[in-house]
């Protein structure tokens, strides 16, 4: 097999990263941008700090990867034909799921001020599922907090004055019960 | 304040895209969205906007809150917000019927969860007819939120069954399910001692539990039984629970519904049941219906 395409995306602060075009592709951005062919000397992504890409391309990375044994799993047992990696492959795809799950949650232990740069890049580079798994985890910090909590939580200045507050309290009156 | 100190240039939460923090409040509750409205007024405006309330909304009343393109030259009408249609549908008291069978089944929500919850009329349930006409009627009751509502005029042998497709529920929720009824004047034999209820999910895999209920606990008539009871075991019977709308509920038991994952779940039937084990004459019971609500 012929070794396998690759990009190089820069970030905002030029530095540059060598990947998979699998892995690079997971962003829809990113993939729009090759299909127009604006990869010559690079992919610039003027949006994206160097400490976050490097994250985002961690997460693509891993989840390319498990994508590739996936497929080629499902490939050899249809086609029975591929070369010996495929033996082993079926049980592989299985542990995978286990270790994704994993790797997700793990992936996402990390201080808040991480986590927005993550969503941002996520959402700019257009990488659905850590965009998803990314607000998960936000909404896994706001749940069955009191409003006062949600600020401490994520450091949010109460630009409400007291009467304000008391009347969106009064109106919610069953969330606070 | 801890907002001077911060660095210039660090992400905050009020630089999130709005697109983002609507999707993460949507994957909250309702009542976390509540309490994120009192947050601050950027968190406001997200936690009540449509985005994120209609996703709490169950899937056939998504389309409500849109409206049509107006025609030219007129302003579009401002669309009734997607919270505001939630909490309609949470009012108990106003619940909608669905379902086929012109009303038999009402649908509303459980305000702080978003999970739904039904009412199954007498109708809608599965009564026994031993005695033929003698052993029910129809009739009009005041405190109805249907048709009409069963009376027990006369039966040795009373059980009564409701199934509900497990998929109308929500999934991934414990649910309880509750008989909901009136004792007529002139009642008989309702606090007789064998009554248990059932709540299974799917076919007879395994054999439900069983609960020892009374509906109408009375210590006078229920001494009369003593010597004709089989007993159920060393378990207290449930009592009755009194509701706001002047029923009376007996929780029949609990189930846990499968998660969104499971596809297995396509077609089961959650069956519920109310059995009294003797054969002493009864009467006087009027039921309402089986509801089924979340245990929060």
């Amino acid at each position: 097999m012929a070794s396998p395409a690759m990009v190089t995306l820069i970030s905002s602060d030029d530095a540059r990263f060598e990947v998979t075009e699998a892995a690079a592709t997971m962003s829809q951005t990113i993939r729009h941008m090759i299909e127009d062919g604006c990869t010559d000397g690079g992919i610039p992504l003027p949006n994206v700090p160097a400490r976050t890409l490097a994250k985002v391309l961690e997460y693509c990375n891993k989840h390319a990867a498990a994508t590739a044994a996936e497929s080629s799993a499902a490939g050899g047992a249809a086609a029975g034909s591929d070369s010996g990696s495929s033996s082993s492959a079926d049980s592989a795809g299985k542990d995978d799921g286990v270790d994704l799950a994993s790797f997700d949650k793990a992936f996402v232990e990390v201080d808040t001020d991480t986590l927005y740069d993550l969503l941002l890049a996520a959402n700019y580079l257009d990488v659905k599922t850590l965009l998803d798994l990314c607000c998960q985890k936000v909404a896994d910090m706001i749940r069955g907090k009191t409003p006062e909590q949600i600020r401490q939580t994520f450091g949010i200045k109460n630009d409400f004055s007291p009467e304000e507050e008391e009347k969106i309290r009064k109106e919610n009156q069953w969330a606070f019960e | 304040m801890a907002g001077d100190q911060r660095q210039q240039g660090r992400t905050q939460v009020g630089d999130l895209p709005e697109v983002c923090l609507a999707h993460a409040i949507a994957l909250t509750s309702p009542r976390d969205a509540c309490r994120c409205a009192a947050v601050s007024p950027a968190f406001r405006a997200t936690a009540d906007s449509d985005h994120v309330w209609r996703r709490f909304l169950p899937p056939g009343h998504r389309g409500a809150s849109v409206s049509v393109h107006p025609p030219q030259g007129q302003q579009a009408p401002k669309p009734a917000g997607s919270k505001d249609a939630y909490l309609r549908l949470c009012d108990a008291g106003a619940a909608v019927p669905v379902g086929e069978g012109s009303g038999t089944q009402r649908l509303w929500l459980d305000r702080a969860s978003g999970a739904r919850c039904y009412m199954l009329s007498a109708r809608a349930l599965s009564l026994p007819w031993d005695d033929g006409e003698f052993s029910w009627r129809w009739t009009l009751h005041p405190l109805s939120r249907f048709g009409d509502v069963a009376e027990l005029v006369e039966c040795t042998s009373l059980d009564i069954y409701a199934r509900i497709p497990a998929a109308e529920l929500t999934p991934a929720t414990t649910y309880a399910a509750y008989l909901v009824y009136g004792v007529a004047e002139g009642h008989r034999g309702l606090s007789y001692p064998d009554q248990e209820t059932t709540v299974a999910l799917g076919g007879a895999r395994v054999a439900p539990a069983r609960h020892a209920v009374c509906l109408h606990p009375d210590e006078a008539e229920a001494r009369k039984f003593r010597a004709v009871s089989r007993g159920t075991g060393d378990e207290e019977p449930r009592r009755p629970r009194l509701r706001e709308d002047g029923w009376s509920e007996m929780e029949m038991g609990r189930l846990r519904t499968p998660g969104n994952g499971g596809r297995q779940a396509a077609g089961e039937e959650v069956v519920v049941s109310f059995e009294v084990l003797g054969w002493y004459p009864k009467r006087g019971l009027i039921l309402e219906g089986i509801e089924f609500r979340p245990v929060n």
